[in-house]
C-alpha cells in the first residue's frame, strides 16, 4: 500500500488507476489461491472415482446378485456404459456431476440430489451459526481476557477443559444440563412447527456444542497474540503519546492480530463442516452428517461420493476464503509473499 | 508463545498430575496386557461400586473400570501409532522439500502440504469405512492422514531454516557431506520442536479417535475404546452414569495431560526454533 501511495503523490490522477490495480491485484490472488484448491478438488474426484470403479462388484452385479446370468449381466453393464474405458466414464460422471445429476441412492432409492436438497438447509444453519458464534465470542473473550492485568484461574480452567473435551461429550452434557436436569431446550430432533422460534430453540444445544470448543481456541489465541503484539516497541510509543488503553487495543494491536486470527477461523470454518457430522448423530438432526453417516455404514456407495465432494469442496473453500481474506488484511506483509 | 504460560506450568501440583497420568498409562498398559478382558455376566448387570467392582459395573454386567482401562488402551495406542506413523512419513518429505531449489516443486509441495491439511479427518474416515469397512485400520489411516501434512509442513520450515543457517554452510566448507549433515545437524535440531508438536498432535488425535468411535467407524464390539463407551453408556444413564463419567473424566484427563506436555515445553526451546 505505502508503494501505491507514492505513486499519487506523483501524480495526481492516477487514484482510478490504482483503484483498478487495487481490484486486479485482489483478483489475481484470488485466483492464485483459488487454482491449487481446484486442482486438488479434481485430483481428489480422480482417486475417489478411481477407488470407487476398482472396487469390486458393479451395479450390474449388486442388481442381479452372484446368480445373475452372464449375458443379462453384459447387456446390463453395456446399457449403463460399465464396459467403457476408465477415462471415459471418469469424464461423463465428472460431466454429471458438475451438471447436478449425482445417480440415485442405494440406501434412499431416490435422487441423491433431492436427499442433499432435503437436508442441506439444516446443516448449513448449525455450521453457519455455529462460525458466527465462535468467531465473536472467541474473538470478544480473547480481548476481554488480553485486557486485564494478570492471567486468573477459572477462565484459564474451563478453557482448558474445553478444549480437552470432545463435542459429542459436551453435546450429552449440554443435554444432561438443559434438557433433562433444567429441562429448558428439547433435546434433539427439529422443530415441527416451521415458526422460527421454534427452530431456534432446538439449533441452540447443537450449536453450543459445536461451536464452544472453537470459542476457546480462538480465545485462547486472539489472547495470546494480542499479549504478545502488546509487548511490542509501536505499543509503547502509542502508550507515551497518551492514547487511552482502549485505543491502543482496538486500532494499534487489534489490527495486527486480525489477519493471524481470520486465517486460524477459517482452520476452524473446516473442522465445524466435518464437526456437524458428530454433532448432527448426538442431537438426532437429519441434516448432511447424519446423511453421511449413514451412507458409510449402509456402504451407499453413490451417496457417499457425492457427500465427499460436496464436504471436501465446502472445506476447502472456507479454508481457502480465509486464507485470501487474511492475506487481505495483513497489511504488513509485502506483495510477494501475499501472493 | 513466552506470555501465555502460566506459573501453574511449574506447580507441584502440575508434577503431581504429570506422575498421576504416567501412572494411569502404566495401569492401562498392565490391565490389557496381565488381565483377561472383563467377562459378561448379565445377572450382575448396574452393580454399585463395591470392592469386588471398584467402580461397578456396566449394561452387560462387565467390571467398568477395568472395560475403561482397556478402552483407554485402544484410544491411546490409536492415537500414538498414528501421530508416530504420520511423523515417519513426513520427515523425508519435510527434508526433501525443505532441500529443493526448484521453484515449481517447492510450490507444489507448499500447496499440497496446505490442501491437505485442511482436509477433514472425519471424511477421510466415512470414505474408508464405506470403500472397505468401519475399524481400527479405518481411523488409523484417517488420523494419519490427516497429521501427515501438519508435520510435513513443520518439519520442512524447520529443516529449511536449518539449511538457511551459518553452521550448515560452515559443516559444508569443513568437506561434510550431504548425508552427514542430515544426519548429524538437520535431524537432531529438527527433532526437539517436532516431538513437542507431536504431543499436541496427540491430544487432538485422542479427541478424533474418540469422536470416530462414538460414531461407529472404530473397532467393533466387544473391544471398546473410550468413543464406543460413550456411545453405549449414554443409552444406560437412567440405569448408571459410572461408566460415562468415568470414560469422560479419563478422556479429558489424557488429552490435557499431552497437551499441557507440549505447553511446558514450548518454553524451553529456543526461541529460533519456537
Amino acid at each position: 500500500m505505502r508503494a501505491s501511495f507514492r505513486d499519487v503523490e506523483d501524480s495526481p490522477s492516477t487514484l482510478l488507476n490504482l483503484l483498478g490495480a487495487g481490484i486486479a491485484r485482489t483478483g489475481k490472488l484470488i485466483l492464485l489461491r483459488l487454482l491449487p484448491t481446484l486442482l486438488f478438488l479434481w485430483l481428489f474426484s480422480l482417486l475417489l472415482f478411481a477407488l470407487f470403479v476398482w472396487l469390486p462388484g458393479d451395479v450390474a452385479e449388486a442388481t442381479f446378485g452372484t446368480q445373475g446370468d452372464a449375458q443379462a449381466l453384459q447387456t446390463l453393464r453395456s446399457a449403463l456404459a460399465l464396459d467403457k474405458p476408465f477415462l471415459h466414464r471418469y469424464a461423463a460422471w465428472l460431466a454429471a456431476f458438475v451438471r447436478g445429476d449425482w445417480g440415485e441412492s442405494a440406501l434412499y432409492g431416490v435422487p441423491v440430489r433431492t436427499l442433499v436438497a432435503e437436508r442441506l438447509p439444516l446443516s448449513l444453519t448449525l455450521s453457519l451459526a455455529s462460525y458466527l458464534f465462535a468467531t465473536a465470542s472467541g474473538i470478544g473473550l480473547g480481548i476481554l481476557l488480553a485486557a486485564r492485568k494478570r492471567t486468573a484461574g477459572l477462565v484459564d480452567f474451563s478453557l482448558n477443559i474445553l478444549l480437552a473435551l470432545p463435542s459429542f461429550l459436551l453435546g450429552i452434557v449440554l443435554i444432561l444440563l438443559f434438557a433433562v436436569r433444567w429441562p429448558l431446550l428439547p433435546s434433539g430432533g427439529i422443530a415441527e412447527q416451521a415458526l422460527w422460534s421454534a427452530q431456534a430453540r432446538h439449533i441452540l444445544l447443537p450449536v453450543l456444542a459445536l461451536a464452544l470448543a472453537q470459542t476457546a481456541i480462538l480465545a485462547r489465541f486472539a489472547d495470546a497474540s494480542l499479549r504478545e503484539t502488546l509487548t511490542s516497541p509501536f505499543i509503547a510509543t502509542a502508550r507515551a503519546k497518551g492514547l487511552s488503553t482502549q485505543r491502543v487495543l482496538f486500532c494499534h494491536a487489534l489490527p495486527v492480530v486480525a489477519a493471524p486470527l481470520l486465517a486460524l477461523s477459517g482452520l476452524q470454518a473446516a473442522f465445524l463442516v466435518s464437526g456437524t457430522v458428530v454433532i448432527e448423530s448426538v442431537f438426532a438432526l437429519p441434516g448432511l452428517g447424519s446423511l453421511f453417516l449413514n451412507a458409510a455404514h449402509a456402504r451407499d456407495l453413490p451417496l457417499a461420493l457425492a457427500l465427499a465432494l460436496l464436504f471436501a469442496t465446502a472445506t476447502l473453500l472456507a479454508t481457502t476464503l480465509a486464507e485470501t481474506l487474511a492475506a487481505l488484511v495483513d497489511k504488513r506483509r509485502t506483495e510477494s509473499e501475499k501472493i | 508463545m513466552r506470555n501465555t504460560s502460566t506459573a501453574d506450568d511449574n506447580s507441584p501440583a502440575y508434577r503431581l498430575g504429570l506422575v498421576l497420568f504416567a501412572l494411569f498409562v502404566l495401569l492401562v498398559f498392565f490391565c490389557v496386557v496381565f488381565t483377561p478382558p472383563p467377562a459378561i455376566v448379565i445377572e450382575e448387570r448396574f452393580l454399585r461400586p463395591s470392592l469386588a467392582h471398584w467402580l461397578g459395573t456396566d449394561h452387560y454386567g462387565r467390571d467398568t473400570l477395568r472395560m475403561v482401562l482397556r478402552g483407554g488402551f485402544v484410544s491411546l495406542a490409536t492415537a500414538l501409532s498414528a501421530v508416530a506413523l504420520a511423523l515417519l512419513c513426513a520427515l523425508p518429505l519435510g527434508f526433501a522439500s525443505a532441500r529443493t531449489e526448484n521453484a515449481l516443486l517447492r510450490s507444489i509441495s507448499l500447496n499440497a502440504a496446505d490442501l491437505l491439511f485442511a482436509f477433514p479427518a472425519l471424511l477421510t474416515a466415512l470414505l474408508i469405512a464405506t470403500l472397505y469397512k468401519p475399524g481400527w485400520l479405518a481411523v488409523l489411516c484417517a488420523i494419519t492422514l490427516f497429521n501427515i501434512p501438519v508435520f510435513w509442513k513443520l518439519s520442512r520450515a524447520i529443516a529449511r531454516s536449518l539449511y538457511l543457517s551459518p553452521f550448515i554452510s560452515a559443516a559444508r566448507a569443513l568437506g561434510a557431506s550431504e548425508r552427514r549433515i542430515l544426519y548429524k545437524h538437520i535431524l537432531p535440531n529438527t527433532l526437539a520442536p517436532l516431538l513437542l508438536h507431536a504431543s499436541t498432535q496427540v491430544s487432538l488425535a485422542i479427541l478424533a479417535e474418540a469422536s470416530f468411535a462414538y460414531l461407529g467407524l472404530g473397532t467393533p464390539p466387544p473391544a471398546a475404546s473410550w468413543g464406543s463407551i460413550v456411545r453405549e453408556a449414554q443409552n444406560f444413564l437412567v440405569f448408571s452414569s459410572i461408566p460415562l463419567v468415568a470414560t469422560a473424566c479419563l478422556m479429558v484427563a489424557s488429552v490435557a495431560a499431552f497437551s499441557s506436555l507440549a505447553r511446558r515445553y514450548a518454553q524451553k526451546l529456543p526461541s529460533r526454533l519456537g
